[in-house]
């Protein structure tokens, strides 16, 4: 493996900041004078940029998210049954919660998309 | 670091308040690491739930030999990789369009960066994940992954040269 192959490898990790001091330095001593390798770099740090951008520009977590796992750290399974083929499918589930509630749901699976048609609703204490 | 380990150790005393800032801390990150992962926004929700669910119910299992993060993506990379084999069965495929964020015109070019990642390989789309948007080291994604550390500098090698050839 040439300096340039192992430094191009280690260019990804030298542009998130990550590498060792000695792993660090082995690239600086290696960019100052290769040419190719400072361009490599210059489009490493571009092409992070980027994806960081593309990523922090993701929809957020929906607030059911967090009304699912306060519900969900409160249950315990009791049984669940799936029906269905490719086209359709149906799922029926039932659990108890902490407190001693029944919490039934039931999802319909068309062409693999979950739409949920029933749940019953945590009641306030 | 020694404060998520603090936050997980309370959190395993079934501390609510803990899990609440767990959450805020990890729920958006596990989000998009699943929503990169598995390119559905339904399945990510599922992983972001099942995920913290088991937070709180497995934390007191956390040893220490990793950093808190690395522990909860290792969770998440195996509810991510659980659900994408029972949705392979039903075939359901990955939403043509994510709604984004950000209305604003810049979201042409981010659409494009994100439609090159979208096609990458989802081995190399994972690596591009870990190391460009939650900065880990490659042994640390190496762990994570159980793979060698050679591979994952191979995968971050092709996924540079197809995003370049994309991004051009």
């Amino acid at each position: 493996m040439t300096d340039c192959d192992r430094v191009r490898e280690l260019i990804p990790w030298y542009v998130n900041g990550t590498l060792s001091s000695n792993e660090a330095a082995e690239v600086a001593g290696h960019i100052v004078e290769c040419t190719a390798c400072r361009d490599d770099l210059a489009n490493t740090v571009s092409m992070s940029f980027a994806i960081k951008g593309a990523i922090e520009d993701l929809p957020d977590v929906p607030d059911r998210v967090e009304e699912a796992i306060r519900n969900g750290r409160d249950e315990i399974p009791v049984g669940r049954m799936d029906l269905g083929s490719f086209l359709v499918g149906l799922s029926l589930g039932l659990s108890i919660t902490k407190r001693g509630r029944p919490r039934v749901t039931s999802n319909l699976r068309l062409l693999g998309r979950q739409v949920s048609i029933y749940k019953t609703e945590e009641g306030g204490d | 670091m020694a404060q998520e380990r603090n936050l997980l150790a309370r959190v395993a005393r079934k501390d609510e308040a803990a899990f609440q800032q767990l959450y805020s801390e990890f729920a958006r990150r596990v989000f998009r690491y699943s929503l990169t992962l598995l390119r559905n926004q339904h399945l990510a929700e599922e992983v972001v739930q099942e995920t913290m669910i088991t937070v709180w119910d497995k934390a007191e299992a956390f040893e220490g030999r990793s950093q808190v993060s690395t522990w909860i993506f290792g969770i998440a990379r195996n509810k991510a990789y659980s659900l994408l084999r029972r949705e392979e069965k039903g075939k359901r495929m990955p939403d043509e369009n994510l709604i984004l964020a950000d209305p604003a015109p810049a979201i042409e070019r981010k659409e494009h960066v994100r439609a090159a990642l979208d096609q990458l390989p989802p081995d190399q789309r994972e690596i591009v994940f870990l190391a460009f948007y939650e900065n880990l080291h490659y042994k640390t994604i190496a762990g994570l992954l159980s793979i060698p550390e050679g591979t994952v500098k191979s995968r971050m090698y092709l996924a540079k040269k197809k995003l370049a050839e994309a991004l051009t």
